[in-house]
């Protein structure tokens, strides 16, 4: 069985695409900027993005490979052969999945290596990285089911690649039926009952594509010509039950993506106030260090400053709104969230402006104060690969104030706090 | 048209997947006109991780890999030998082919959507059709679909500049009054037609060493 493992590997006409997949799986990795370096979850989502484009590839790959016998006109020799027919699918969809793999795990090594240096104690997520496996079995065996079933050659590989990649991308995001995950906060985590739905599902599929063959209907005499003999029955009954099973537990296993309990230490930067992370996204605090030194440049009777800051999902449900949260890297993002935190702390509570246009000037004020913080914050106005903030404010103009004489500025916020909290109430 | 000729373009089509080819067209343009808004989230590289894409900007490939994969014939290895009169039926169906999905999916795109996505869609099923024929003719008619399902790759991850912008050659996301992309039609409609007209025959000899 390996000689002819090897044998079929060695003449795969996916032989020569290796590189491309690597170099697919590399683009995809490096394609989207180095902030998931050195943040574990993170890296292990970078390193199954690469499966979406991967189950695809392997899709329209199966189906070519699995037409072979209809291309040659090899068909009826098989299914005369000695062994059973579902041994030799097995060893052409095995051989298909040995590269989609090796290129999968040459990704997981180089983003394993790049973030062990920056990264803290842990290694990347497995449920992750099962996550992108299960997708890529499940596309090969779909793949290799169509091309052995479908007449037409071209057809095939044509509507397996297009098709999976229109399925995925349609149906498999993770608000739905969850294939692929797409981001790694340390807050969220694979569920084990859902990924060992979704991995039953592919095995299932897998085995389906090996075991059943095209069903062949003849007007005359038997009926199932192509049902087989002895065992085979057997696998072809296992692996449909097999496949019922698991596409029937797939909606009853649940979400894919769960919340997290908060670690009992999180770790925190040694200013006041002190700013409190996920103890896998250590590499913010110098960051965070160097925010709270700019915080402390501020005159301490302007702002009421919170003792701490925690990045969000360290604390109960009901604190999301005004905890920090860096996406996508962006400190900008997190502090968006910090400077809503100041602003909630330093002025009264909210209550229902009496006019329309109080309540226009009041949330105008605020956001100006908050991107106003923001900017001081990090020292610099909004970076170009940010867009969007609070409504009605000129983000790029209060980028320019930051840098104009320090008492002008602190009029300005001066006024703005007055406006906030003279805003009458209802 | 003389008795013998109709026999000769007859079994032509019939060696070419007429049938196919217009059961495939019909099909296809179904589809374009019934799931063309469905929307496609895709990862990307760019700042906001996702990119959607709607259907009907992905479906010309599948247009493109149809009208090129009608050159594939079982007959092929006669039809190299062939003379005059079926060279140009050869040349001559395929470019009919390349037209009736041209206008199917101009026509289609103006009818559901507006003029501008029409043109839009006919420009990237020329530069399709374009990549469609160079990967039909370097690895064979039947891989045709190969080298532009790849280029949905760049297309979607790739696209997105730093500041959520698409990049020039995005000719997917660029609206149709976009020169540059116009420019990437010209080309891939001249490298195209390159690839289907370089036949053993009319390779210059020292690359047809190397093919």
């Amino acid at each position: 069985m390996t000689r002819v493992l090897w044998i079929e590997i060695r003449r795969s006409p996916l032989r020569w695409w290796l590189p491309v997949l690597v170099a697919l799986d590399l683009a995809v990795l490096f394609g989207r900027g180095q902030w998931w370096i050195g943040i574990w979850p993170q890296a292990s989502v970078a390193a199954q993005i690469p499966c979406f484009y991967f189950g695809p590839a392997l899709a329209a790959a199966a189906a070519w490979s699995a037409g072979r016998s209809t291309r040659t006109g090899f068909t009826e020799q098989l299914s005369a052969g000695a062994r059973a027919r579902h041994w030799a699918e097995f060893a052409q969809l095995a051989s298909t999945l040995v590269f989609g793999v090796l290129a999968y795990l040459a990704g997981i090594v180089v983003a394993a290596a790049v973030s062990a240096s920056e990264a803290g104690p842990g290694f990347l997520w497995p449920g992750y990285l099962l996550l992108g496996l299960a997708l890529v079995v499940l596309c090969a065996g779909i793949g290799h089911l169509v091309g052995r079933w479908s007449r037409s050659q071209f057809a095939g590989p044509v509507i397996c690649g297009l098709g999976c990649l229109v399925a995925l991308g349609w149906y498999g995001a993770p608000s739905q039926l969850g294939l692929f995950a797409l981001n790694g906060h340390p807050a969220t985590t694979v569920a084990w009952l859902p990924l060992a739905a979704r991995v039953a599902l592919a095995g299932s599929v897998a085995a389906v594509a090996v075991t059943a063959a095209r069903p062949v209907l003849r007007r005359a005499g038997r009926s199932w010509r192509s049902w087989p003999r002895g065992s085979g029955r057997y696998a072809v009954l296992g692996s449909v039950l097999a496949l019922a099973v698991s596409v029937a537990a797939l909606p009853g296993s649940g979400r894919l993506l769960t919340t997290r309990s908060a670690p009992p230490n999180p770790v925190c930067t040694q200013t006041s106030p002190r700013f409190c992370l996920w103890p896998e996204d250590r590499k913010y605090v110098p960051g965070l260090t160097a925010m709270a030194g700019r915080l402390a440049e501020l005159p301490p009777d302007l702002f009421r400053l919170p003792p701490t800051f925690y990045e969000q999902g360290l604390r109960r449900p009901d604190r999301q709104a005004i905890d920090f949260y860096p996406r996508e890297g962006s400190l900008w993002e997190a502090t968006q969230g910090i400077a809503i935190g100041i602003l909630q702390a330093s002025t009264p509570a909210y209550c229902k402006p009496a006019t329309p246009e109080a309540g226009m000037r009041q949330s105008v004020a605020e956001g100006d104060l908050i991107v106003w913080l923001s900017a001081r914050l990090t020292g610099a106005g909004q970076p170009s690969t940010d867009h969007g903030g609070p409504p009605g404010v000129d983000i790029p103009a209060i980028g320019r104030f930051i840098h104009e004489p320090e008492p002008a500025q602190l009029a300005w916020v001066r006024e703005h706090l007055r406006t906030i909290r003279e805003t009458p109430c209802a | 048209m003389p008795k013998d000729r109709l026999w000769a373009v007859r079994h032509h089509l019939r060696a070419h997947h007429v049938r196919a080819l217009l059961t495939g067209l019909v099909l296809l343009t179904a589809v374009d006109v019934l799931f063309g808004s469905l929307d496609l989230v895709l990862p990307s590289g760019g700042p906001s991780g996702a990119v959607s894409v709607p259907f009907r900007q992905e479906l010309p490939i599948a247009f493109a890999a149809l009208s090129v994969g009608t050159l594939h014939s079982a007959m092929a290895t006669w039809e190299e030998a062939a003379a005059v009169r079926p060279n140009r039926l050869a040349l001559g169906y395929p470019a009919v082919a390349v037209a009736l999905s041209l206008i199917l999916t101009g026509a289609a795109e103006a009818v559901v959507t507006d003029a501008g996505q029409a043109c839009a869609a006919v420009r990237a099923l020329v530069i399709w059709t374009g990549l469609a024929a160079v990967s039909g003719r370097t690895l064979g008619w039947r891989l045709s679909w190969l080298l532009p399902l790849v280029t949905v790759f760049p297309l979607t991850y790739l696209a997105q500049a730093a500041d959520g912008r698409d990049r020039w050659w995005d000719w997917t996301g660029q609206p149709a009054t976009q020169l540059p992309c116009w420019g990437l039609a010209v080309l891939s409609a001249g490298l195209g037609l390159a690839a289907v007209l370089l036949t053993p025959w009319r390779t210059p000899r020292p690359l047809r060493r190397w093919r």
